[in-house]
C-alpha cells in the first residue's frame, strides 16, 4: 500500500512517516462511524 | 491623536472627511505601535512601512481635492497572509511560499483598496491556515494581547490581534472551521464568517475549497457591515418580506446540552450572564434546541479538510515536504490516505445535515452559543482539563465553530465579557445560509446590550 502511494504520488517521504500517518487515518475513520451513518435514522431522510 | 483601538470606522470617517484627521498621520501612528508591539505579539509577517505610507499620501491628496472613495478612505486594514497582494509577499505562513510575490491582488483586497483602504501589512497565521492556535514555527507564535503567555487563536490570529491593539481599523481573515471566529473571540473583537460563497476566494490560498470562507474582523458589528458591503460590492439587504425592527420578538435557539458538553467553568459564568442580559434587555424568546445531531459534522469536516488540502498540497509534498511544520505536514499527508468513498460519504452526510438544519431554523431567527468554550490557552498547552475531562486544545477550540462551516451558514462572534482572569469571551450567533443581513442586524442588537470591552492592557 505504502509503495503504491509513493509511486502514484511520486512521494520522497520516508516509509515510517507514511506508515504513521496512514495508521492514524485508518484509526480515525474506524472510530468515526462515517461509513455506518444511517441517513434514515440519523436524519429522518429517505435516501 | 486618535487611537484606533477605541474608535469605529464611522467615528474616524467624519474626521477624515472634514480633513481634521489625515491618513498619513493615522498610518504613521499605526506603524509606530506595530514597531513597539510586533516583536512581542508576532502579529505581522510583513509590515508595509513604505507601501502603506505612499498609499496614504496618495489618498490624502485625493481628500484635499475633494475625493472621498468610501468610509474606509485612508484607513489601515491588516490582511491575513493567505490573501494575494501584488506589492507585498504572500507566504501563507509558510517557508515554501516565502518568496511568492503574486502578480495581482485577491479580489476582496482589490475591492478594499479601490474603496480607499490602506493595507498596513500581512498578518501572521497558522501555516497554510491548517490549525487554530497560530503557533507558527517559521514566524513565531502570535500572542494574545490580553495575556501574552497565551495564544491568540488562529488561523487568522494576526489579523484579530492587529484589530484588538488598534494598529488597523479592520482585518481580513479566512475561516474553514472557525479561523476567524476563534481568534476574534479570544482577542475580544468581532469576527464574521459569512455564508459560504458570499465573498470571493479568488486570489486566496485555499485550505479546503468546499468549506473555506473569507471574512472581516473589526471592533463593532457596524464596522463589519461596512467592510462586508465593500467586499461584496453592494449593500446587503433584508430578504423580501422580512422585517427586523427593534421591537420584533426574536426567536433565539439555545442548544444548552451541546454547550454544556464543552463549556469550561471560566467561560460558563460569563456566557450565561450574557444570555440573561440579552433576555432582559431585548424582546427575545429563548427556545431550547437539541443539536446533538451536529456531532457527525466534526468528523466529516476533518475528512473533508484533509482530503481537499492534500489535493492542493500534492505539488509541494513531492519535493518540499521537509519544509512544512511537521504537525501540519502529517495532517496533509494523512489526506492522501482517505479513500474516495469516505470523502464522498462525508459530503453526503454534510448535505443531509444541512437539510435537517434548515428544518430546525424554520422556527428560529438565530442560534446562540459561545464561540469558544475555553479561555485562551497558554502557549505551551496541548491538552486541557474541562470539568474533569481531558480534551486536546485543538478539539476544544474548534468544537463550537466548525459545524457552521459544514452547514455553509453565516456566524459571528461578538465580545460578551471578561473571565476572572481578565480574558475575553465571545458570543457566537449563527443563522441559516444567505441570512447574513438578518444575522448582522440581530448581532447589532445584542452588541448594544452587551457593550464593548475595554482595550487590552498591553497597548498602554
Amino acid at each position: 500500500m505504502i509503495e503504491v502511494m509513493k509511486k502514484l504520488y511520486s512521494l520522497p517521504v520516508p516509509d515510517e512517516l507514511l506508515i504513521k500517518v496512514s495508521d492514524n487515518i485508518y484509526k480515525f475513520i474506524e472510530s468515526s462511524n462515517i461509513l455506518e451513518f444511517n441517513f434514515e435514522i440519523d436524519c429522518d431522510l429517505e435516501e | 491623536m486618535i487611537d484606533l483601538a477605541k474608535t469605529t470606522i464611522r467615528e474616524v470617517y467624519s474626521g477624515i472627511r472634514s480633513l481634521k484627521m489625515k491618513p498619513t498621520k493615522i498610518v504613521e501612528e499605526c506603524l509606530k505601535r506595530i514597531n513597539r508591539l510586533n516583536d512581542n505579539l508576532k502579529m505581522f509577517i510583513y509590515v508595509a512601512e513604505v507601501e502603506a505610507m505612499q498609499h496614504a499620501e496618495k489618498l490624502e491628496k485625493e481628500l484635499e481635492e475633494g475625493v472621498c472613495r468610501s468610509k474606509l478612505h485612508g484607513l489601515p486594514i491588516a490582511v491575513k497572509d493567505a490573501f494575494y497582494t501584488q506589492d507585498m509577499p504572500t507566504t501563507g505562513g509558510s517557508i515554501i511560499l516565502r518568496d511568492f510575490r503574486p502578480a495581482r491582488d485577491a479580489e476582496v483586497v482589490r475591492k478594499l483598496r479601490d474603496a480607499g483602504a490602506v493595507i498596513i501589512g500581512k498578518t501572521n497565521m497558522h501555516e497554510f491556515a491548517f490549525g487554530v492556535t497560530n503557533k507558527n514555527p517559521h514566524y513565531g507564535a502570535t500572542r494574545n494581547p490580553w495575556s501574552t503567555d497565551r495564544i491568540s487563536g488562529g488561523s487568522s490570529g494576526g489579523s484579530a490581534v492587529a484589530v484588538s491593539v488598534g494598529v488597523s481599523i479592520g482585518g481580513l481573515g479566512t475561516d474553514t472551521a472557525g479561523s476567524i471566529r476563534i481568534p476574534s473571540a479570544l482577542c475580544g473583537v468581532v469576527g464574521y464568517k459569512p455564508t459560504y460563497n458570499l465573498l470571493s476566494l479568488n486570489g486566496v490560498i485555499p485550505l479546503a475549497w468546499s468549506l473555506d470562507t473569507a471574512g472581516p474582523i473589526a471592533k463593532t458589528v457596524d464596522d463589519i457591515i461596512l467592510m462586508l458591503n465593500i467586499m461584496v460590492g453592494k449593500r446587503l439587504k433584508a430578504p423580501p418580506r422580512v422585517k427586523i425592527s427593534q421591537d420584533k420578538e426574536l426567536r433565539v435557539g439555545l442548544p444548552r446540552r451541546f454547550i454544556e458538553e464543552w463549556i469550561s467553568e471560566e467561560v460558563e459564568e460569563v456566557f450565561w450572564k450574557s444570555i440573561d442580559r440579552i433576555v432582559s434587555g431585548s424582546a427575545c424568546r429563548i427556545i431550547e434546541v437539541d443539536i446533538e445531531w451536529f456531532k457527525p459534522l466534526s468528523d466529516t469536516r476533518y475528512i473533508i479538510v484533509l482530503s481537499e488540502s492534500a489535493t492542493f498540497h500534492l505539488k509541494w509534498l513531492k519535493n518540499r515536504w521537509s519544509e512544512y511544520d511537521p504537525d501540519v505536514r502529517d495532517r496533509i499527508l494523512g489526506g492522501l490516505f482517505i479513500p474516495a468513498p469516505v470523502y464522498i460519504q462525508a459530503q453526503k452526510i454534510r448535505e443531509a445535515l444541512k437539510k435537517k438544519f434548515l428544518e430546525l431554523m424554520k422556527n428560529l431567527d438565530v442560534i446562540i452559543l459561545p464561540a469558544v468554550p475555553i479561555e485562551a490557552p497558554k502557549i505551551e498547552d496541548e491538552v486541557l482539563i474541562i470539568k474533569d475531562r481531558k480534551i486536546g486544545v485543538r478539539r476544544a477550540l474548534l468544537s463550537l465553530t466548525e459545524p457552521f462551516n459544514s452547514l455553509g451558514s453565516p456566524a459571528i462572534t461578538i465580545p460578551c465579557g471578561l473571565t476572572k482572569n481578565n480574558l475575553p469571551v465571545g458570543l457566537q450567533i449563527a443563522a441559516k445560509p444567505c441570512e447574513d443581513y438578518i444575522l448582522l442586524k440581530i448581532a447589532e442588537r445584542f452588541e448594544k446590550i452587551l457593550g464593548r470591552l475595554p482595550e487590552p492592557p498591553i497597548i498602554h
